[in-house]
């Protein structure tokens, strides 16, 4: 009888083991657990760089002979052959601000080599001048502040003057040389 | 243990202060451009060639020489004209062969008699100077465009005055003549 009882008793064990493990199983069956994940970051990258420099606009018989992005775009280098007075070309040089503070344009530097000689020695005319528009330190607008997300164009022009005489010019007018230095700082109004 | 917080404290300020300074100096660009331009230009305008034109050549007057010198920048005949009214035509061909227009921006003609004169009685019994070699030029005129690539050919006449057959005459009579054509740059103006 006792022996009966304890068999009883462990058919009933595994039934209802048995009965949970179904039960698990067909709950799992029937049911699906939905899980959204979601991730938050922070970030506070600085990236202002050039993006692109791309000569557009040709006047007489100027040429490009090469424009290119330095590396991290914190650098640019034009190059250009003119051949007769009024000759011109124009780039359109790009910077972005791929980072996620806003920047504010705080200094230019301008400076070209001829026009040096023009301040050392009176009556020097240059043969060749670099200008620059589309960029200040004093506008609102992106002209000298850069949202996140934001771009800038402006344009660096360079001309071999119209009435220059070139049956006279000396070696020094040959060539002239640029140097633009940008400075942008984080934007804090 | 005091001084052990301390050294703690210390060390954790100065590495605060490290991160918020190069935290400050990220976020600043500085973008520089540079370009270098060349002026790349030509000038060469000169004769490039004198020759007799025999269709607008008459009498028995003949060439002697011709010659180009001093790289194109000087031209020179030398005719023998025998009997009045002889005249030898030269073609003088220039030629532009730079990049830059050029204007003639001056003609300077000038006429000299070497030797005794030869003198004419007019009819008040005055005895008057007369050129007994006229030279002449045309095709020419001041504040023509020379293109660049292109040239031009004018007309220089020599020839033995027709008046002067009634005219007792020296034995020789020489004459020189120059011609100056002053070339600039034209600048379209």
């Amino acid at each position: 009888m006792d022996k009966n009882n304890n068999q009883n008793k462990k058919i009933i064990l595994g039934g209802l083991i048995a009965l949970v493990f179904l039960l698990a199983v067909g709950f799992a069956a029937f049911g699906s657990q939905l899980t959204i994940k979601g991730t938050a970051r922070v970030s506070t990258a600085w990236d202002v760089h050039i993006s692109s420099v791309i000569p557009y606009e040709f006047v007489g018989s100027a040429q490009d002979v090469a424009h290119e992005i330095g590396e991290g775009g914190l650098s640019a280098v034009l190059e250009t052959d003119l051949k007769a007075p009024g000759d011109s070309v124009t780039y359109d040089i790009t910077v972005v601000n791929q980072g996620s503070l806003p920047a504010k344009l705080s200094d230019i530097k301008f400076h070209q080599t001829q026009a040096q000689e023009v301040a050392d020695q009176k009556g020097y005319k240059p043969s060749i001048t670099y200008s620059y528009k589309g960029i200040d330190t004093v506008s609102d607008d992106t002209k000298t502040k850069l949202k996140p997300g934001e771009e800038v164009t402006f344009q660096v022009t360079v001309t071999f003057t119209k009435d220059f005489d070139t049956t006279k010019y000396t070696e020094a007018q040959i060539e002239n040389e640029l140097e633009l230095i940008l400075t942008y700082n984080q934007d804090v109004e | 243990m005091n001084q052990r917080i301390q050294k703690i404290l210390i060390i954790s300020l100065f590495a605060i202060v490290f991160i918020m300074f190069v935290g400050y100096s990220a976020f600043s660009s500085k973008m520089e451009i540079k370009g270098i331009a060349r002026a790349n230009t030509s000038w060469n305008v000169a004769i490039e060639s004198i020759a007799v034109n025999e269709a607008m050549t008459k009498g028995r007057g003949s060439n002697i020489s011709t010659v180009i010198e001093n790289g194109g920048l000087i031209a020179s005949f030398q005719s023998s004209l025998l009997y009045p009214g002889d005249i030898i035509t030269y073609d003088v061909t220039v030629a532009n062969k730079g990049i830059i227009d050029a204007k003639l921006d001056d003609i300077v003609f000038e006429q000299r008699n070497i030797g005794d004169e030869a003198k004419e009685e007019n009819l008040s019994g005055e005895q008057l100077v007369i050129n007994p070699i006229i030279y002449h030029y045309s095709g020419i005129s001041k504040d023509e465009v020379l293109l660049a690539d292109h040239k031009t050919t004018f007309q220089v006449t020599v020839q033995y005055n027709p008046d002067v057959d009634k005219t007792p005459l020296p034995e020789q009579m020489k004459s020189t003549s120059t011609i100056i054509l002053s070339y600039i740059q034209n600048t379209n103006e």
